[in-house]
């Protein structure tokens, strides 16, 4: 059906004046006061863990390389995405081979924001998606500085922002509870999430 | 999926009989619950969350083309397409057209109950499509044949030994593996589906107007690698998803995971505007998404029913319901089932098909306490009941039977002689059942107790005392 006609159905169905101007509802209720990086990173880190992902507290870039180096122990293969804050990590020169998100064993990439109060990551596709979904194991570098302490913060600055084709949001690792509500991982997207928060930005 | 809810009479008894997908619904169902209650209860005042949620929801429908023309706008300037489609026919038709014009021999689907309501895998296969189901549960009731029963789980119903043998049957998987191996299988094999599909077919939970952006929730992540892989990503939807803002889903993601599965946060959450730009590396090249109605601006149109528009789809009243918990959702005969299915089926499908479901409930009114965007559902389930009477919809017996009784109850006199007449027998402590109308349906699974040989207005006649009542003095006859 033409979307003149359709809409016109619904117009009808909805019974409204047209003419009359539209005023949404209130916006929703207020923002979180900024809170402390340091705060927001335990409060992170304790609700990502409840998930079942990991996350390394580190004081310093350079702590965050060797927390890096020691979870790249025994992969062999690695994807990345475009990510400003892993030029600071010389990522081709860790031994790895740079293989397609498809057949890596590992994808390592930023993300742009994240969550105190779910433990979630927000991802821009601008940096590229399928490192963050296709490679069993994800690791994602962060700085405290971008998290932000709850949902309602969150969507409230993407809606602030230009927006990338998509934003994906991933609170742990893939979880599946479709087989009799038994918990399996990995099912479909990353089976293990690690996330190192450098704490001193 | 075919409607068969008239089969409701038959089709719940069956339901009953079924010892082990009652089992299973009931555990599913109780531990949901159980997560739910505990989620709300973290919320500062989750009264005033659903009732802001309730508010949005309403402004949204009452303005809804208003706002689908918004929407469509800005998926549009994106370079995104925007189709409208009457009815599941018309919005087949769009999608094959679509799927043809991209050569698309295998598409791979996310969890979609619109697709299933507009049965659109059977469309895509008769094209000669080869159509993939990627969320797990529904993975596994495609390799079965059989549909889902419940719209966040869709294979609660099906216990873990029938996953064993099908998986051992397919993929010789020894049978007792473990969850992690059967799942670990199912990664496996629908993986190469993503790497391969030409088409990927999403739901969509939320449609936001002002930005021109739909949303996905999930915890497998088969959503993310639908819409993200494949050349073209189809979105469909029914028109009642729309919100107004990026903003307003603060609050209709915080509310809609903790009512499904007592989540505070899905695993994966999409927020997709429009097809990859030029400098991404990855991502869909075509962007669809096609807008249905099938019936919605019917109940958009119906004022006493117009609030059902605002599901989120939560599954929480299914999970609440003491009467989904013994059924599970395939006696109910369609997509939709629990409370909301009872309530929207006859706006979508009319009365004459659904007036089973309205009745299939003690009006316990659990239903209406979780519903986290607070549709007055028992209330509505009323308004159905009595539309299916004044419809002319019940059985002659019953409608006879309720005349009649009416009848008796307003005229004393005819109360008093019936009431003696009931006494006249000696029954014992319940009422044989005499077949009459509508008696005789209470008596079929319930007793009806017999009344005492005498009346209490006999007995207050007789002078009727208790030793503790306070005396009573008697009023003054007065003059005027």
């Amino acid at each position: 059906m033409n979307r003149a006609d359709f809409l016109a159905r619904v117009q009808s169905a909805t019974g409204r004046n047209p003419k009359a101007p539209i005023t949404r509802p209130p916006a929703p209720p207020s923002l979180n006061p900024i809170q402390d990086a340091r705060v927001l990173a335990q409060r992170f880190k304790l609700e990502n863990e409840r998930v079942l992902g990991q996350v390394h507290l580190v004081e310093s870039l350079e702590d965050a390389r060797e927390g890096l180096k020691t979870l790249l122990i025994g992969k062999t293969s690695y994807v990345s995405s475009s990510h400003e804050i892993l030029k600071e990590f010389a990522l081709e020169k860790n031994g790895l081979t740079l293989l397609e998100p498809k057949d890596a064993d590992v994808g390592i990439t930023g993300a742009n924001f994240a969550v105190a109060a779910t433990g979630s990551l927000a991802f821009s596709s601008s940096h590229g998606r399928l490192a963050t979904l296709l490679p069993f194991h994800h690791i994602i570098l962060l700085k405290a500085s971008q998290i932000l302490p709850d949902i309602e913060d969150l969507y409230a600055k993407l809606g602030s922002l230009e927006l990338p084709s998509a934003w994906g949001m991933h609170t742990g690792p893939s979880k599946s509870a479709d087989i009799e509500q038994t918990m399996a991982l990995g099912v479909h997207g990353p089976g293990r999430v690690d996330v190192i928060v450098i704490l001193d930005s | 999926m075919e409607i068969s809810i008239h089969d409701f009479p038959e089709a719940h008894l069956r339901a009953l009989a079924n010892t082990g997908v009652r089992g299973a619904v009931m555990r599913a169902t109780q531990t949901f619950n159980q997560a739910r209650e505990e989620r709300y209860a973290e919320l500062p005042d989750v009264e005033a969350l659903k009732a802001y949620a309730a508010t949005v929801k309403d402004h949204t429908l009452e303005h809804l083309d208003y706002y689908l023309g918004r929407l469509a706008d800005n998926i549009e300037s994106r370079g995104g397409h925007v189709h409208f489609a009457l009815d599941g026919a018309d919005a087949n038709q769009i999608i094959l057209a679509i799927t043809q014009a991209a050569n698309a021999k295998l598409i791979v689907k996310s969890k979609s109950m619109v697709t299933e309501e507009i049965e659109l895998n059977h469309a895509l296969e008769t094209a000669g499509m080869k159509v993939i189901e990627s969320d797990l549960g529904e993975y596994i009731l495609q390799l079965e044949g059989e549909h889902p029963s419940h719209i966040i789980g869709p294979a609660i119903h099906k216990p873990k030994t029938e996953v064993d043998e099908l998986f051992h049957k397919l993929y010789d998987v020894p049978l007792g593996s473990s969850a992690d191996v059967l799942a670990g299988k199912a990664r496996e094999i629908i993986r190469q589906d993503f790497l391969n599909a030409d088409v990927g077919i999403s739901g969509v939970n939320f449609a936001v107007a002002e930005s021109g952006s739909i949303v996905i929730v999930e915890n497998e992540g088969n959503a993310r690698l639908t819409t993200s892989r494949p050349r073209v990503h189809i979105a469909v939807m029914g028109l009642e998803k729309v919100i107004p803002n990026i903003h307003d889903l603060g609050v209709f993601l915080k509310l809609l995971p903790r009512a499904a599965t007592g989540q505070r946060s899905t695993v994966f959450v999409s927020l997709i505007s429009g097809p990859k730009t030029d400098l991404e590396v990855d991502g869909p090249e075509e962007f669809h998404v096609v807008v249905l109605d099938n019936g919605r601006s019917s109940v958009l149109a119906d004022i006493e029913m117009r609030a059902s528009l605002r599901c989120i789809r939560c599954g929480a009243c299914l999970n609440t319901c003491p009467v989904y918990q013994q059924l599970g959702g395939h006696a109910y005969g369609w997509v939709y089932s629990g409370p909301i299915g009872s309530v929207l089926d006859p706006g979508l499908l009319g009365l004459s098909e659904a007036k089973s479901l309205p009745f299939a409930s003690s009006l316990c009114g659990a239903c209406g306490d979780v519903c986290p965007v607070k549709i007055p559902l028992p209330q509505m389930l009323v308004t159905q009941r009595t539309r299916a009477v004044s419809g002319g919809l019940m059985p002659v017996a019953e409608t006879l039977g309720i005349k009649a009784f009416k009848n008796l109850m307003k005229n004393p006199a005819l109360y008093k002689l019936s009431s003696k007449l009931g006494r006249f027998v000696k029954w014992g402590k319940t009422m044989p059942n005499l077949g009459i109308a509508p008696l005789s349906s209470w008596q079929a699974t319930r007793d009806f107790p017999a009344p005492n040989q005498k009346s209490f207005r006999d007995l207050w006649n007789e002078g009727l005392n208790t030793e503790a009542a306070p005396k009573l003095e008697k009023p003054e006859a007065s003059d005027d």
